[in-house]
């Protein structure tokens, strides 16, 4: 029972991190390595906030996406009247910059060694001690985020991400402020990401920064990619899947330092496939122009 | 000590030069971001370096295994995944994820193959230094920036004067154009991926040698290329090599004056700005969202 708590949890988080880097990648056509990074920002103010000066949940989580939202300026802006590949390159420099942050700002982070002993999250000083209690606590984040992101997607601005992902420079001359949008959606996703880095580590308790590299980044873009970018359920499914491929593979008995190699192969393979034969993921979305 | 830091930095930016030359030409032929180049990078080191372990290989062999691994990897990608993808239409999107995808593979297959750990070529020459300008030279070092600019000068001398370089440039500035006038935009596509993969795997060697190898190096250095490339202008050879000269001493003076474990994001800060303030670089044209 508490392993399948674990996986709902991990289920949760991921699917929070999926559904709002669809919001980009999917619906407006935008692909972002720098999922992570915001990811491990909202998880290391997190961390922070409660360590040193006991910030609850409630306010760690806002705090962090106020952080991720200024930071990711600095991504939109970089790529302002640039090719969509300038805009991967900046948010492939962004990660690298904030996991060298991370790993490297050992008086704040306390670098490779990770913080240990981030306090339980409390929701309005009840302290959320069972797994099962923070299972439901995951739960609902993931509804408020895909909420969220389901609002934005089905509203007058989605139709503009729309425009934009298929033809940018035709949704400028119609009159939309497209760096301006782009901006917008990118800090609600980068928010939203916080929000997930958060909960992981109220979560786990414990944080390093191996676990918001790059190739974090692209676990999730996987999720989208095989589960269907840009589609309603998509983001969703790929998370469950993506998350419990691994849990499958340690039924099947890989020794431990191979099967991190292995998962990753798959998550390629996967990928790969999918743009070869299905570029749609499994539901069937975006198929990002095939 | 400055002369120091410039010296080192000169020469690491003569391998940071030809990465990001063997980028530059995938780039502005296939016009999408090949980031599988870290995997030949990679797949090159390995090569190079196992066959330095393997005793009376004289390190010139080390140095073509390096460059013929690679090639065959960008060989084996451009014909097995991005051909089919491009017969299906598939936008420079979709090339990217599967380059993407190839690149996670290729890099744990590595992993699993060869072990995360680091691996370190048997020391064959590592004796002498020599002074200049008041700093210290490795003979490791010399031989590297020897060989990183013989391959960079010898890239150069075939793009601007074999008329399969001619073949290249003209796809690279206009493909439709150059295949009205009869360019083969296939085989020249291919082409530029040999080359482009050949001078990665070079490079790989070449930063193995002088430091080591492993699994994971791909997307530190594809990004120092990149930065490399675009500080030069993407498409300029010889910016190439500036680039990479600027993005060494950057590098090396982040490292000495901040902190050594500063110095990759010294130069990835430096492509946040260069993307900021003048994406074009020093010999690029100016880019723009579309051109008509």
């Amino acid at each position: 029972m508490e392993y399948l708590l674990h996986v709902v949890v991990l289920v949760a988080i991921y699917a929070i991190l999926a559904v709002s880097l669809d919001l980009i990648a999917g619906r407006t056509g935008l692909v972002s390595v720098a999922h992570a990074a915001f990811y491990g920002l909202g998880a290391y103010t997190a961390a922070l906030l409660g360590i040193h000066s006991g910030v609850p949940f409630l306010l760690s989580v806002p705090i962090g996406m106020l952080i991720a939202i200024g930071a990711s300026l600095t991504v939109s802006l970089t790529s302002a009247r640039l090719h969509d590949d300038y805009f991967v390159i900046a948010t492939f420099a962004f990660q690298m910059v904030l996991f060298s942050v991370f790993n490297n700002l050992i008086g704040l982070t306390r670098g490779p060694l990770g913080i240990s002993g981030i306090p339980k999250a409390s929701v309005f000083g009840w302290t959320v001690q069972s797994s099962l209690a923070f299972a439901v606590l995951a739960i609902l984040l993931a509804g408020v985020a895909y909420l969220v992101i389901d609002r934005i997607a089905n509203s007058p601005l989605g139709r503009v991400l729309l425009a934009i992902r298929e033809d940018e420079v035709f949704a400028a001359a119609l009159g939309k402020n497209t760096l301006k949008i782009k901006a917008a959606v990118f800090a609600v996703s980068a928010a939203l990401a916080a929000s997930a880095g958060s909960l992981y580590a109220h979560y786990v308790g414990y944080i390093d920064p191996q676990s918001f590299t790059v190739v974090e980044s692209i676990l999730v873009i996987s999720m989208v990619i095989v589960g269907g970018a840009g589609s309603r359920w998509g983001p969703v499914i790929g998370a469950i899947l993506l998350v419990l491929l691994p849990e499958i593979l340690r039924f099947v008995g890989l020794p431990n330092a191979v099967a991190a190699n292995v998962r990753q192969i798959l998550y390629g393979a996967l990928v790969l496939a999918a743009m070869i034969i299905r570029p749609r993921g499994l539901v069937g979305g975006y198929g990002f122009g095939r | 000590m400055t002369s120091q830091v410039v010296l080192n930095g000169v020469l690491a930016g003569l391998t940071w030069g030809l990465v990001a030359l063997g980028f530059t030409v995938v780039y502005s032929t296939a016009r999408f971001l090949h980031v599988a180049y870290a995997a030949t990078f990679v797949v090159g080191a390995y090569a190079g370096v196992s066959l330095s372990r393997v005793s009376g290989v004289p390190l010139v062999v080390c140095a073509f295994g390096a460059v013929a691994a690679g090639a065959v990897l960008g060989a084996a990608v451009e014909i097995f995944v991005y051909r089919p993808l491009r017969r299906m239409r598939s936008p420079s999107l979709v090339l990217f994820l599967a380059s993407l995808a190839i690149l996670i593979i290729v890099e744990n297959s590595v992993a699993l193959l060869f072990g995360s750990e680091i691996q370190v070529p048997a020391r064959v020459a590592e004796q002498g230094s020599i002074r200049i300008l008041g700093a210290q030279l490795s003979s490791a070092q010399s031989g590297t920036g020897i060989g990183a600019l013989a391959l960079f000068f010898f890239t150069w001398a075939f793009t601007r004067l074999s008329p399969v370089g001619k073949r290249m440039r003209a796809v690279a500035s206009d493909a439709e154009l150059a295949s009205v006038v009869g360019v083969d935009e296939r085989s020249t596509l291919a082409l530029a991926m040999v080359i482009g993969s050949a001078l990665s795997g070079a490079s790989g060697f070449l930063l193995a040698y002088d430091t080591s190898a492993t699994p994971t190096m791909g997307f530190t250095v594809l990004l120092v290329g990149v930065t490399a490339a675009i500080a030069g202008g993407m498409g300029s050879i010889p910016g190439a090599m500036l680039g990479g000269l600027l993005v060494g001493v950057a590098q090396h003076a982040g490292a000495w004056f901040l902190a050594p474990e500063w110095q990759d994001a010294v130069v990835f800060v430096i492509l946040l700005l260069l993307l900021l303030l003048r994406p074009q670089g020093f010999f690029g044209k100016p880019l723009r969202k579309v051109t008509v």
